[in-house]
């Protein structure tokens, strides 16, 4: 019993001790901050990366819709193109369903030979002030390719 | 004994360890928990994105929704993304005509079970992505 008083004894003393109670106040302040800082680099990094995986996901689909305009006289004569104002504007279209309410906007849209390029670009604001406000911005490329089995046949 | 139990030499220390060892695990789990967070919601976009590809490639709303459902769950499954109970894909047209355009909605509740010690909640992440319906192709409505 007497090693239970004293083991009682021991913790009053640990509890009541103000002995290294500004390093422990201290130890507290640092704490919590690397805590939130960590929380936050993770948070707002994750969001960054999903808003840049989203915005080239629709830079992709617009780019392969517009990449879908064929030229049907040069389809009948063998060799598919693309009808360059109209895969521009195809895309521009679909960029534009794509991005809304994502609060992305369609930066350009590039149509050189069988190739359609989009970018769209979108800002995030960050949760935490650990990192600072991004733009992400992102290509998404489609090329029209003819073929049954496989690209050129 | 009396004498090294009556001491106050090293007390201080005793405490901060019995404080400082549970609140280090407890920083390590949120870390876990908000890191397995983010990285299930890049999962889940682009789940979407590709289920949506998937689906914008068929032919009818049933083999839409099928696909979709497919496309979404073993792309999660591959990213290492375990959602309890599996994700939920619904899929949804505008118009099931060449030209419209299919949005695929992925939701998936992250497994926290083994962060029972915070008490982490379980979250649920949902992402949609659209993509344009196929031009050349044939449909049934």
């Amino acid at each position: 019993m007497t090693w239970l008083r004293r083991l009682r004894r021991l913790a009053t003393r640990a509890v009541a001790d103000e002995r290294g109670a500004g390093y422990m106040a201290a130890f507290i302040v640092l704490f919590g901050t690397l805590t939130v800082g960590g929380v936050g680099l993770l948070v707002d990094s994750a969001r960054i990366m999903a808003a840049e995986r989203q915005t080239s996901s629709s830079a992709f689909e617009a780019a392969r819709a517009g990449a879908q305009a064929v030229d049907a006289a040069s389809t009948r004569a063998g060799g598919a193109t693309l009808t360059a104002d109209q895969a521009q504007s195809r895309a521009a279209a679909a960029a534009g369903t794509l991005v809304s309410g994502s609060g992305g906007q369609l930066a350009g849209v590039e149509v050189t030979g069988d190739k359609v390029v989009v970018t769209i670009s979108r800002s995030v604001d960050p949760w935490f002030p650990v990192v600072g406000a991004a733009t992400v911005t992102e290509t998404g490329t489609a090329r029209l390719a003819v073929g049954i089995t496989e690209e050129g046949q | 004994m009396t004498g090294r139990l009556g001491d106050d030499r090293g007390s201080s220390d005793v405490a901060a360890m019995m404080f400082i060892v549970p609140l280090a695990f407890g920083a390590v789990m949120l870390f876990t928990f908000v890191g397995r967070q983010g990285a299930g919601a890049e999962g889940v976009v682009h789940a979407a994105h590709v289920a949506a590809v998937a689906a914008s490639t068929e032919r009818d709303a049933g083999s839409a929704q099928a696909a979709a459902t497919r496309t979404a769950a073993s792309t999660l499954s591959a990213a290492g993304t375990a959602c309890a109970g599996g994700p939920s894909v619904s899929v949804a047209a505008d118009a099931w005509a060449s030209g419209g355009t299919v949005t695929v909605t992925v939701t998936c509740t992250v497994a926290t079970g083994d962060l029972g010690a915070i008490d982490a909640p379980a979250r649920t992440l949902t992402a949609s992505a659209s993509a344009v319906i196929d031009t050349y192709r044939g449909y049934e409505t």
